[in-house]
Formats: C-alpha cells, sequence, structure tokens
C-alpha cells in the first residue's frame, strides 16, 4: 500500500504536539532517571556541583549490595506484598458486590447508599485515622499486618468505579442469566466478575500503587521492621545506619520501585485484552 | 398445558404508565405476536410475564397455575433478547449448557473448584453435554460450539440464543424483537425457521415486534398495542381487512393504508366532489376518516361507480406489481395505488394527465374524529377486538 504524503502542516502540527508530550514525559520521569542515576554513583559524586548524567566512576555494585544487604529490604517488600494483596482482595470482595448492587439492583435506599459512597470519596484518611488508631491500640493489635490493612479494607473509590463500569453492563445478559437460574451472588461471580477484568486491572493498579507507597499509616501503627512496608522500611534505613549514603539510599527505592513497574506493565497487557473480550454486542 | 393467561397487568415506570389494564389469553401451542411502535409497552410484558419485572397490579397465569410469587427460573418460560444476551466469555457450548447446569447441579455442585469433588456433577454434565449436542445439530451450529459470541456472525449468535432457551423445554418462549439486529435477507430466512421451529415444538410462543410484517407472516394472532393498551386482537387477516381502529389500520399493511378525509351525507360520504356510497352509523354532516387498502384502488372505474380526481406524483416498479403514488386533485392528499405491472403499461400514457380512480366502496374502512371503526362492515371487527 503506498503511503500518502505527510503534508507539510501535518508533520508541523506533529512535531509540536510531539514536543509538548516528549516534555511532559521528561518532567514526569526527572525524578526516576535522576534516583537511576545517583543509585550507580558513589557517595563522593553524589553531591558534586553542576548536572553530569554519567558518573566518573561506576558504584552500582557497591550500592545495591548495600542496600540489600545492610537493611532487610527484602522482608521489607514481602511485606509490603502482603499488605498490598490483602487490601486489594478485600477491596474487591466487597467494592464488586456493591458496585453491582448500586449499578443493577433498584432498591429504596440505592439513592442514599450511593450519595453515602460519594460522600466518603471526599473524607481524607487522615480524618479517620486517630479513633481507628485509638481502637486498635485497645485490641492490642498495634505492630500487626492487620493494623496496616484495616482501613484500606472499604474501598468508596473501588465502589465507585465498579459502579460505573457496571453501569454500562447490559442488563439483558442479567436478565437473561436470572431466567438461567443463577443466583444474584452467582451473576456476580460466573458473569459480572470475568466481564470485569479490565476494571479490575485499572482499579488494581490504583490500589497496589498507593498503598505500596503509603508511608503515612505504616508509620502511625508500626514501629517494627518487622512489619514495615517499603517505603517505612527506606525510613528506617535512613535513619540507621547509611545516614548520608544516598546511592545506596537510592538504589534502595529502585528496587522498591521495581515491582510497581511490573505491576503496571502486567495491568496494561491485562487491560488491552480485557477491552478486546468485551468486544462483544 | 401451557395456555398463557394475563389479567388486568398494570405497570407504571415512576409517573410514566407502561402498562394500563392488559388481559389477553394465549392458548397453548399458539404463536401470538405482539406488535406495536417503540414505547408501546410490548417487552415490558414479556418481562412480567418471565419474571423480570414485578407488576404493579393484574395477574399472570401459566398452565392455569398462577406465577406471580414465583423466581424467573420457577416459572419454566425462555426468554430469547434482541442482543442475543449470550454470556461474552463463555463458549457456545457452555452459553448453551448454562440452563441446564442451573437447573440439575445444586448450589454446591456449581461452585468452580469444590463442585468436581462431587461424583453426581461428571455423570450430570456428560448428559448435559449430550443434550446441548441435540439442539445444536437441530440449529445447525455443532461445529461453533467451541468458540466465543465475539468470533460468531449475526445470525449464528441468534442461533446459539435461540438454542440456550430450547435446552430446557420451557413451557412458554417468549421472544423480544429477535431479528431487529440482523440483515434484512437473513431476516426473512429465520422467519421461516422461526415459524418451522414453532410448528415442530408445538410450544406456545410470544413474540414482540416492531415489524408489522413479522407480525403478520408468523403468527397465528396479533395483539396490537398502543399506550400501554392491546388496541386490537385478532388473526393477522382481520388486522388486515377488518380494523377495529384507525392505528390498527395505519399501522399494519405496506404500503400503508390511503386515508382521506371526507363528510358524511344521508348518501354516504362525500370526498371532494366524489360521493361514495358507504353507510355508517354517525350523523350526517361529521368529518371522518376513510382508509382504502392500496388495492381498494383501480386504474378502471367502472362507469356508475364512485370515482376520486388524482394525478400521478411518483412511481415505484417492485418488477411483479408497481406502487403509483398520486395526488387528490381537490386536496392534494396521497393515494398509493397497488397494480400489476400489465395494468401500469396498459395505462401508461393515460397516466400522463389527472386521471379518475376507481374505489371499491365494499373494501373501504371508515373511522370517526376518534379513530373508531363507523361504517357497517365494522360489527364483525368490534366483536374480535374485545378479548375473550
Amino acid at each position: 500500500m503506498a503511503r500518502a504524503p505527510l503534508r507539510t502542516d501535518r508533520l508541523i502540527g506533529s512535531v509540536i504536539s510531539h514536543f509538548f508530550l516528549m516534555l511532559g514525559a521528561g518532567f514526569i520521569l526527572l525524578p526516576f532517571v535522576w534516583m537511576l542515576l545517583t543509585s550507580i554513583r558513589p557517595a563522593s559524586e553524589v553531591f558534586t556541583a553542576g548536572f553530569n548524567p554519567i558518573p566518573s566512576s561506576f558504584a552500582a555494585g557497591t550500592n545495591y549490595s548495600e542496600a540489600l544487604t545492610k537493611s532487610p529490604l527484602l522482608q521489607y517488600m514481602w511485606n509490603g506484598v502482603l499488605v498490598c494483596a490483602g487490601i486489594l482482595a478485600v477491596q474487591l470482595l466487597v467494592a464488586i458486590p456493591g458496585g453491582y448492587a448500586l449499578a443493577k439492583l433498584s432498591f429504596r435506599a440505592q439513592p442514599v447508599v450511593f450519595g453515602l459512597v460519594l460522600f466518603g470519596l471526599t473524607v481524607p484518611v487522615q480524618v479517620t485515622a486517630l479513633p481507628i488508631y485509638i481502637a486498635l491500640a485497645n485490641l492490642n493489635l498495634l505492630n500487626t499486618y492487620f493494623a496496616i490493612m484495616l482501613p484500606f479494607f472499604l474501598s468508596v473509590f473501588g465502589i465507585f468505579l465498579f459502579r460505573q463500569f457496571f453501569k454500562s453492563f447490559p442488563q439483558e445478559i442479567i436478565h437473561a442469566a436470572r431466567l438461567d437460574g443463577f443466583t444474584e451472588a452467582e451473576i456476580i461471580l460466573r458473569i459480572i466478575t470475568p466481564s470485569a477484568v479490565p476494571a479490575i486491572a485499572a482499579f488494581a493498579v490504583f490500589s497496589i500503587t498507593s498503598h505500596w507507597n503509603d508511608l503515612y499509616w505504616p508509620l502511625i501503627v508500626t514501629t517494627s521492621a518487622d512489619h514495615a512496608t517499603p517505603p517505612l522500611g527506606m525510613m528506617i534505613f535512613r535513619d540507621q545506619e547509611t545516614g548520608s549514603n544516598y546511592g545506596a539510599l537510592m538504589a534502595g527505592a529502585a528496587i522498591i520501585t521495581a515491582p510497581l513497574i511490573l505491576v503496571f506493565l502486567f495491568a496494561q497487557r491485562q487491560f488491552v485484552r480485557g477491552i478486546t473480550m468485551t468486544g462483544v454486542k | 398445558m401451557s395456555h398463557l393467561e394475563l389479567t388486568g397487568l398494570s405497570k407504571s415506570f415512576g409517573t410514566t404508565r407502561v402498562l394500563n389494564d392488559v388481559s389477553l389469553s394465549v392458548r397453548d401451542g399458539e404463536f401470538l405476536t405482539l406488535v406495536g411502535a417503540s414505547g408501546c409497552g410490548k417487552s415490558t410484558i414479556l418481562r412480567v410475564i418471565a419474571g423480570l419485572e414485578p407488576q404493579d397490579s393484574g395477574s399472570v397465569q401459566i398452565g392455569g397455575r398462577s406465577v406471580d410469587h414465583l423466581r424467573p427460573k420457577q416459572r419454566n418460560v425462555a426468554m430469547v433478547f434482541q442482543s442475543y444476551a449470550l454470556y461474552p466469555h463463555m463458549s457456545v457450548a457452555e452459553n448453551m449448557s448454562m440452563p441446564l447446569v442451573m437447573q440439575r447441579l445444586n448450589l454446591a455442585e456449581r461452585l468452580p473448584l469444590i463442585g468436581r469433588l462431587s461424583p453426581n456433577r461428571r455423570r450430570v454434565m456428560t448428559g448435559i453435554a449430550a443434550e446441548v449436542d441435540t439442539v445444536a445439530r437441530q440449529l445447525q451450529i455443532e461445529a461453533l460450539l467451541t468458540r466465543k459470541p465475539a468470533q460468531l456472525s449475526g445470525g449464528q449468535r441468534q442461533r446459539v440464543a435461540l438454542g440456550r432457551s430450547m435446552v430446557r423445554h420451557p413451557d412458554v418462549f417468549l421472544m423480544d424483537e429477535p431479528l431487529s439486529n440482523l440483515d434484512a435477507k437473513l431476516r426473512v430466512h429465520m422467519r421461516a425457521e422461526l415459524t418451522d421451529l414453532h410448528r415442530r415444538l408445538g410450544v406456545t410462543f410470544i413474540y414482540v415486534t416492531h415489524d408489522q410484517v413479522e407480525a403478520m407472516t408468523m403468527s397465528d394472532r396479533v395483539a396490537l398495542m398502543d399506550e400501554g393498551r392491546i388496541v386490537q386482537l385478532g388473526t393477522p387477516s382481520d388486522l388486515y381487512h377488518n380494523p377495529s381502529d384507525l392505528r390498527v389500520a395505519r399501522f399494519i399493511g405496506s404500503p400503508q393504508i390511503n386515508i382521506v378525509s371526507g363528510t358524511t351525507t344521508g348518501q354516504g360520504i362525500r370526498v371532494g366532489e366524489a360521493l361514495l356510497p358507504i353507510t355508517v352509523s354517525c350523523p350526517a354532516g361529521q368529518v371522518v376518516s376513510v382508509g382504502l387498502r392500496p388495492e381498494a384502488l383501480s386504474l378502471d372505474p367502472v362507469a356508475g361507480r364512485p370515482h376520486v380526481a388524482a394525478r400521478l406524483t411518483r412511481v415505484e416498479n417492485l418488477g411483479a406489481e408497481v406502487f403509483l403514488h398520486f395526488a387528490l386533485q381537490e386536496s392534494g392528499a396521497p393515494l398509493v395505488l397497488r397494480a400489476t405491472l400489465q395494468d401500469y403499461e396498459r395505462h401508461k400514457t393515460r397516466l400522463e394527465a389527472a386521471v379518475a380512480l376507481g374505489v371499491e366502496c365494499a373494501r373501504a374502512l371508515v373511522f370517526d374524529g376518534a379513530g373508531h371503526r363507523v361504517d357497517h362492515a365494522s360489527r364483525a371487527a368490534q366483536r374480535v377486538a374485545v378479548p375473550a
């Protein structure tokens, strides 16, 4: 097939738009690039004046091994995996049926419940932090995984997201399922959930990113390194011995960021697959 | 036995009244079509029968037994939807076996992993697979069983949806505009297949459509609906030749019936200069609508019989027959006439000027201002209009 020659005005437009897109991408990526560059620099080069992207001597080996050996980084990451998985599992367990009920069932309290969900979206986590902390302290549950996960089990954002997604799910398929004899729970499990893969992928990215990176709540309810999540671990790592070893610190940061990027890439593929799968009229 | 009885069904959504005291009796094994413009409540009736929407008042009986308190699956009705409503992530075989799986396995056996532990499950699943195979062969879709709905054409999805409704041998089939997503050629073909299927199964079909051709060609009886009420219930021929209401006359028939307005006099109805000798049951001096089917007009006016003067505006040649569009000389009102090709050729030169069109008064349908039939032939129509 012959390609139509690109007309000059369209070429200029395309160059301009790409310039701005790359500028934006560069702006967002710069801290990550800085982190990676610092993580391969020896301590002596971290604070040199001027911007020299390529360090004169590489210290990647020492920085990364120091990050991995001098702090229980793998333990922190395992804590992060446990906490994020636990939170996501309970969130989905609540948000998918909740979203379905709000989108597809009609009951008298529905507008009120949906109003409360919207209201819940506006309440920041800090507002409820103190009462939950006191309750956990009284129940002797501080310094547990459960304490780190508890405030996030009910995600109003998740309920809202799934409600919006299920709104567009064909009512006729649900009717067909009811006629075939599916119970409501089975409709959710066998019909709605398989169709919601793209929404689940999107929600998982949001949820995992925010709880993997969360420092505020783990800092409040844990003091031990045994249950520390990666950002809290990084803080403990900095306070302890490394003090000013920013190279090792950045190596640690690079290691704990890597799983997030992997999760996103994986979810992105699921996303596309989910969209093609639901391409049924 | 699965005759179906609807008594006094009413249903409102908010302030909109969708069904208004609908009563209907469907015989066992009958093919009954609910036809009407969109929003007339015909699909709501199906959903009420299926138990998917609760009615506000009235009751539904299937086989002489009230089903109002039963859940959809307990009513033993199957429904085919306009969008086919196949489960998108399941294969054709899984789609078709779902109604039987839900019927024959208990809740524990249906669970994804735990269910496999049950020895009963395998036996039941083998039986279901065999039945699905049989139905698939009847519908000639046995080669598609492993495919997903997204990989099927519209006609194939339609068959799968039919198959899914057939496997459980329901008492009543409910079909909600099942052909309207198909292209014109396939629609004609599926029409024949559905009537054939109805004959073979001998089960009650309730079919909803907005297409009067489907209603006319497939049904034993047709109920024409408007604004949540049944306007007329009768055989297709009744509705065409003997409509009880102007809305029925307009809806049924293609090309549409010609409606000209006239005034009643002592001798008949005056339309422009012509006097049509039709006796009506309303007093003289009233404005009425005279409905003339395209075949009630002719190009050869017989001397002494009534005729109207009109001018040819457009010709639609369909090959074997020709639709001639005229405008009435006095009022400019449009008229369509159905003629054979030979008749048209014979009169072609004469049609260049204004011509007189013969009117067969015995076939004229007269409606008063409220749309009710008022000519004498209408007595029979009024009788069938009242549901049994």
